[in-house]
């Protein structure tokens, strides 16, 4: 029985050797490593941070980043977003935040990148959604589209948690759009969130 | 009584049926890829339509308490079509999907050359990728059909455990039964097999390498038709093992031949009332029952 550990490295080692193998390995890493949420207290859906396997996954696009030119590297994560399934989507997605955090991108791979995240926002999946709203797409999705994607995850019930560099990027129109969906929810009689009500407020920024 | 769907189309079916599933013990189900009444024209359908059936429908099915899988492959009916055929070059990319547990549904429809090539090849992809096989027999000249679909079986390498010859009847199950393979039924309200005739089968054969399913889809079908049978199995003299071995253990074990097979409960909903009996079993996965 191969260990999480013993699994990990030698997923490692297969995708430097062998990076156009990489979808096989992001597509199993749930049965390699298992698929625990990281948090289970603060995070039940695994919407915020997600679980062992996605993690496992991000790391070995942190992997291929490092490996590559930034060129392949830009096809490859398109080629594994585009044919894995939802679990290496959010995988890759979670490999830009990975890298996002640790230092700048490549232009080829910041373009990229942002087409996917642009596609994941057509999902209906919360935690594909939450993870496209993570560091990658604080510091290089455009305002509109950010904006969008914050009030989606309201209509997905995502706690803004998962949205990376709120306070920074939170402008006027964020908060009338808030304020409007506070205003219809009312008239509904529906629940308004801590989350929803606090981006209702237009806070001071420094 | 807890039940795990071998065979259901539950993308065409409605969070009404879910919740009914669930309620009625249904914890785990398997959707094999299938044809959807109208013919497809290209491969992009079917790669969208694997993509849903392991990617949507697994998320939607998760929100009723319900683990689902999937089987891939291209149907019997669509073989025929040489635009739909090309979509055997992307299977490969599905078949490492931790979702997907078989190959299938593949097999015969009409009995024709294509029909058989591509029945041929999904076995070889089956010995490539080390998955089981859900093959559907015909519904026309379903004898025959059946001990065709065996020969090739039999001639693919493919171990006879690592197939399930599906929608079986009181005519074909024999020859299954003496093939290795495991047995498939439909439980249908008007074709197919009813609970009646199910139970008659079982008290010939015994609960062994028997799958019954609902095989629900878009047509007239009825998702409880496995809490159904177990019922009737109930009130006919069979123990509440029995049912457990054929509505849940049996499709666990044939299914768990992939490695894939997941039936712990889903985090926020009650937890699986597991009998003791069961405990220590390999098989079964996950933390025990919570104690009611």
């Amino acid at each position: 029985m191969t260990t999480p550990e013993e699994w990990m490295t030698q997923a490692r080692d297969a995708v430097r050797e062998k990076p156009g193998a990489a979808l096989r390995w992001l597509a199993q890493a749930g049965l390699g490593v298992g698929r625990d949420l990281v948090d289970e207290a603060s995070d039940a859906k695994g919407e915020v941070l997600g679980t062992t396997a996605d993690a496992a996954r991000a790391d070995l696009v942190a992997v291929l980043a490092v490996t590559q030119s930034p060129a392949d590297f830009a096809t490859t994560i398109t080629t594994l977003y585009n044919q894995g399934d939802n679990d290496v989507k959010r995988g890759v997605l979670r490999g830009l935040n990975l890298l996002t955090e640790r230092g700048a991108l490549p232009d080829e791979a910041v373009d990229a990148g942002v087409a996917l995240v642009h596609d994941s926002f057509r999902a209906n999946d919360p935690r594909l959604v939450a993870s496209g709203m993570g560091a990658f797409a604080g510091a290089h999705l455009d305002q509109e589209t950010w904006r969008q994607g914050v009030i989606k995850l309201v209509f997905m019930d995502v706690s803004f948690a998962a949205v990376a560099g709120l306070d920074e990027r939170r402008d006027a129109e964020l908060e009338r759009m808030a304020r409007d969906l506070v205003r219809e929810r009312s008239s509904a009689g529906r629940v308004i969130t801590t989350d929803l009500s606090t981006l209702a407020e237009p806070i001071a920024k420094g | 009584m807890r039940i795990f769907d071998p065979h259901i189309h539950m993308s065409a079916r409605t969070t009404d049926d879910y919740e009914a599933m669930y309620a009625a013990g249904v914890r785990a189900v398997v959707e094999p890829a299938f044809w959807l009444g109208q013919p497809r024209t290209g491969v992009t359908s079917f790669v969208d339509y694997f993509d849903l059936i392991t990617g949507w429908e697994r998320f939607r099915a998760s929100q009723f308490g319900i683990r689902h899988h999937a089987t891939i492959g291209l149907n019997p009916k669509e073989a025929n079509d040489p635009r739909c055929r090309e979509v055997m070059a992307e299977l490969p990319r599905f078949l490492v999907r931790e979702s997907v547990v078989a190959i299938g549904e593949t097999g015969y429809d009409s009995m024709t050359v294509e029909e058989q090539e591509v029945f041929e090849e999904h076995m070889a992809l089956a010995l490539e990728y080390e998955l089981p096989v859900l093959v559907h027999t015909p519904h026309r000249d379903k004898l025959s059909g059946t001990q065709r679909t065996l020969d090739v079986v039999a001639a693919s390498g493919v171990a006879p455990e690592m197939v399930v010859v599906d929608h079986l009847n009181e005519l074909t199950v024999d020859i299954v039964a003496d093939s290795g393979c495991w047995m498939g039924f439909s439980i249908y309200p008007d074709t197919k097999m009813d609970e009646q005739r199910m139970v008659a089968i079982l008290q010939r054969i015994g609960t062994d390498r028997v799958l019954i399913n609902s095989a629900a889809d878009w047509g007239r079908s009825d998702v409880l038709k496995t809490l159904k049978t177990g019922t009737l199995m109930l009130e006919s003299g069979f123990t509440e093992a029995d049912v457990d071995r054929v509505l849940w253990q049996n499709p666990i074990d044939f299914y768990n031949q992939s490695g894939r097979v997941d039936v712990t409960p889903l985090p926020g909903f009650e937890a699986l009332l597991a009998p003791p009996l069961f405990e220590g079993n390999s098989v079964q996965r996950g933390a025990p029952a919570v104690q009611a």
